[in-house]
């Protein structure tokens, strides 16, 4: 794989751990807060030129759930946040792409897939897991078409540590099929999206 | 008299609805956002016993409070609330590489989503009462995430999309409570959904309301929602 990766997350924690397994395999990481990815983007544009990966964790921090009453001031902010700051990141990085390895990364903790049942304990969780979906899928529908590759990952909240050395092998190695997305797990089980 | 309450009556599907309703002797409570338009009044005319025009703006809290107290000024029951205001505007169908407009995306969101959550919720204790309890939602094909093939429109199929899940949301928790559950994809009707009326689509909207009527009122899928469309057809999430 390419020498350039930006790692995009709102969860500080998440963006060392990346940043160290990255940089054990040679590779030169930029870190963005989602909340500001053009600033991050246009140091990188100063200092390097270019990148080859994109990795983008849109960490949701959800309202807690309440069945009688919707928050849907938090609903808004964290749609705002989290979903559109995901896209907000491409947008701004996708330019740094053109001339690297064209590889998309996303990190979800996302239980649901268009396949299965959502998990209907949080509903700002169903509905972002569901947004973020769509967003992927319109994207590897339009960018797919230029050579860009996707992968996503199934981070599990419990096992972060032990997964992103798995999850970093996957963002980084070839797939069988570039032409259909896919959620892979730590266990290697893949679902179509 | 059983009594309905639709969302977005002004035109299109909506006041298409709120006629069909009104035809088959229901009461309608019709809400009204654009009071430039005059058809829901000649409709009211029409009917002035069975509808009530509200006015209504889904994406605030406070026009949504007032809604309530108009509702409640003339009953304390309704039978079914029809979510079917929503927008789909222009900023927003453009190709990442050609910007996006994200003020326009969170107002999708705002009024698409969050919008039938907030009027669903506002209107639950008027539902308590009734022997139907019946959740009604217009959603959208662009909602599907696994047959979506578009490059571009991401707000609005973000906003459908989440609106689908939080359908599920709703339906899991309050579906216990005896509520009942409709979320139809009318298909491509010659509407203003766009500022113009769309004259290249499939679709008559009194056609769909009938269909959509019909679809609202049969026992039917009660236990496991599903997003069918306006010939029956199940549509994927």
């Amino acid at each position: 794989m390419g020498a350039v990766a930006v790692v995009v997350t709102a969860e500080t924690q998440v963006g060392i751990t990346l940043f160290h397994e990255l940089r054990q395999r040679n590779i030169d990481v930029f870190c963005s807060d989602i909340r500001a990815p053009s600033v991050v983007a246009e140091a990188t544009w100063d200092e390097d030129g270019g990148i080859d990966v994109l990795i983008v964790h849109p960490k949701l921090s959800m309202p807690a759930p309440d069945s009688t009453k919707i928050d849907f001031t938090s609903l808004r902010q964290t749609y705002d946040t989290s979903v559109l700051g995901m896209l907000r990141s491409v947008e701004a990085f996708l330019p740094l792409m053109q001339e690297g390895q064209k590889r998309l990364c996303f990190v979800t903790d996302a239980v649901w897939t268009s396949g299965n049942r959502a998990s209907t304990n949080n509903l700002g969780g169903a509905m972002f897991d569901a947004a973020l979906g769509m967003a992927y899928k319109i994207l590897f529908n339009d960018l797919r078409r230029d050579g860009y590759t996707f992968r996503l990952f199934r981070l599990d909240v419990e096992t972060v540590e032990n997964d992103v050395r798995t999850m970093i092998d996957y963002f980084l190695s070839p797939h069988t099929n570039e032409d259909t997305l896919v959620i892979r797990d730590s266990y290697g089980k893949e679902i179509a999206l | 008299m059983a009594t309905v309450f639709i969302t977005g009556c002004d035109r299109g599907l909506g006041l298409s609805l709120a006629t069909h309703f009104a035809k088959q002797g229901w009461r309608v409570f019709a809400g009204t956002y654009l009071p430039e338009w005059s058809d829901l009044d000649q409709l009211a005319a029409q009917y002035p016993s069975q509808i009530v025009t509200v006015p209504l703006d889904i994406a605030s809290d406070a026009s949504v409070r007032d809604a309530v107290t108009t509702v409640r000024e003339h009953t304390n029951l309704l039978d079914m609330v029809i979510n079917n205001a929503a927008i789909a505007s222009g900023p927003n169908d453009k190709e990442i590489r050609k910007g996006i407009d994200y003020g326009d995306m969170l107002r999708l969101f705002e009024v698409n989503t969050l919008g039938a959550l907030r009027v669903t919720q506002a209107l639950l204790p008027l539902l308590e009462d009734s022997s139907w309890k019946r959740l009604c939602f217009i959603s959208s094909e662009a909602g599907s995430i696994a047959r979506s093939q578009r490059v571009e429109w991401y707000g609005y199929c973000m906003s459908k999309a989440a609106l689908n899940q939080g359908v599920r949301y709703l339906h899991d928790t309050l579906r216990p409570a005896g509520c009942t559950f409709r979320l139809f994809h009318p298909g491509w009707m010659r509407t203003y959904m766009s500022g113009v009326r769309n004259e290249r689509a499939e679709l008559e909207p009194d056609d769909v309301a009938n269909i959509a009527y019909d679809y609202f009122l049969t026992p039917q899928d009660e236990d496991c929602l599903v997003m069918r469309d306006w010939q029956g057809k199940e549509w994927p999430w």
